[in-house]
């Protein structure tokens, strides 16, 4: 059965009285233990599609279903990973994460456990008591990644999380996400992630999706079937990479 | 033994220039490098530094090349990442007197004042807030120092030394 399956989505938004259209006739499905990649130019819809996906906001048209089932609201076996990381400043390392525990209802003890051992996951050991404005951008995104991670979802959605990063942090931040993708111990399996680097999506994605703008829509579909570790140089790489870039330009 | 500071950078910096190298057959000439990742060359060169005083990379030449410690980092796992690092840090006499001036404190701690004078006698001329960071920020991420920001206090991480703990 597919994990996720849109059936001619569309999705509007209301703006000074005028229906705006983002996302026209969407359609795909995605099967457990694919990691996806949504690129586009800016203002396709990626996001809003990714919002979509995890049951944050509901389609205008069209039907999205999680395991086969249409998603009343927000899909709980989901969680997302932010540009901007999204942590709340005042509280430390821990307390982040424990924060999304809470709402999910675990007890006090079942939360700091479940914190510890996400922690130790993603290499944030050591710095449980920091608070984010003492840590680099590439903790930071760490953090957003275990607090997303703790919930222990099926299914990661993650909205250009490199892009706040320098080049070389994220370059770190990506071999670490592949990591633990394949890391058999964790709950999640499918990943779907947006970014407009069409290189990024090359090197990291089974089937990478493209987007034409205003409104968004599903141009293309394409699987990338090269082994991993995948290396820039490869002119494989290279092939797909232009020919994302020319099904956008 | 000379005391170096350390370069205002971070370990996902470090790790991810020696990614780069890797994927470039393990050596490249910096300029190119610093053109290629659009850092500046001052801060790409802080970042080089520190992979050489950690030993996984050196600079022969306007090149800059990965040896066979940072080639085994990235292709170790994100925790066994952090033992290495550790334990290259354990040999910097900067983090050597540090450790030393925490294990002959009183529960192997010191405040964050008593630190920046400890590093002040160290490294007179550095930027030591600077530098204080620098330090707490490595010895969290290799788990050999603890920093409170509430108590702005420095300590030996019980992961390292168990008996100060």
């Amino acid at each position: 059965m597919d994990l996720l399956a849109l059936q001619k989505v569309f999705k509007s938004f209301r703006q000074d009285r005028v229906l705006m259209p983002v996302l026209k006739e969407i359609s795909f499905h995605v099967q457990e233990g694919e990691f996806i990649a949504l690129v586009g130019p800016s203002g396709c819809g990626k996001s809003t599609l990714l919002r979509l996906l995890t049951g944050l906001i509901a389609p205008t048209e069209g039907d999205v279903r999680y395991k086969g089932k249409k998603m009343p609201s927000v899909n709980l076996e989901s969680a997302m990973v932010f540009q901007s990381f999204g942590l709340f400043p005042w509280l430390s390392v821990q307390e982040n994460i424990e924060l999304g525990l809470e709402a999910r209802g675990l007890s006090e003890k079942d939360r700091r456990e479940r914190a510890i051992h996400f922690i130790d996951k993603v290499g944030l050991d050591g710095f449980e008591e920091a608070y984010p404005r003492e840590l680099s951008g590439g903790m930071k995104q760490r953090v957003g990644l275990a607090r997303a991670l703790a919930v222990e979802p099926k299914l990661l959605c993650m909205d250009e999380p490199f892009s706040a990063l320098d080049a070389l942090t994220s370059l770190t931040l990506r071999e670490e996400v592949l990591m633990l993708w394949e890391d058999k111990s964790m709950a999640v399996n499918t990943i779907i992630m947006v970014t407009h680097i069409i290189e990024e999506a090359v090197l990291m994605a089974d089937r990478v999706l493209v987007l034409s703008p205003h409104p968004g829509t599903l141009i293309s579909d394409i699987p990338i079937n090269l082994t991993r570790p995948r290396d820039k140089n490869d002119p494989a790489v290279s092939k797909l990479t232009d020919h994302i870039f020319s099904l956008m330009a | 033994m000379q005391i170096e500071p350390l370069p205002e950078v971070s370990a996902s910096e470090v790790i991810g220039l020696l990614e780069y190298l890797d994927d470039e057959h393990g050596k490249e000439d910096i300029y190119k490098l610093a053109e290629a990742i659009q850092y500046e060359s001052g801060e790409l060169l802080s970042i080089i530094k520190m992979a050489e005083m950690l030993r996984f990379a050196e600079t022969p030449g306007g090149d800059v090349v990965i040896l066979d410690l940072g080639k085994k980092l990235i292709k170790s796992r994100i925790g066994q990442r952090k033992l290495i690092i550790r334990d290259q840090l354990k040999n910097l006499e900067l983090i050597q007197r540090l450790v030393k001036a925490l294990q002959n404190s009183e529960e192997g701690r010191l405040d964050r004042e008593s630190t920046l004078e400890e590093l002040s006698r160290f490294l007179p001329h550095e930027n030591i807030e600077g530098l204080f960071k620098t330090i707490v920020n490595w010895g969290r991420y290799a788990e050999l120092l603890g920093y409170n920001d509430d108590t702005q206090t420095l300590y030996l991480d019980e992961e390292s030394f168990p008996s100060c703990a």
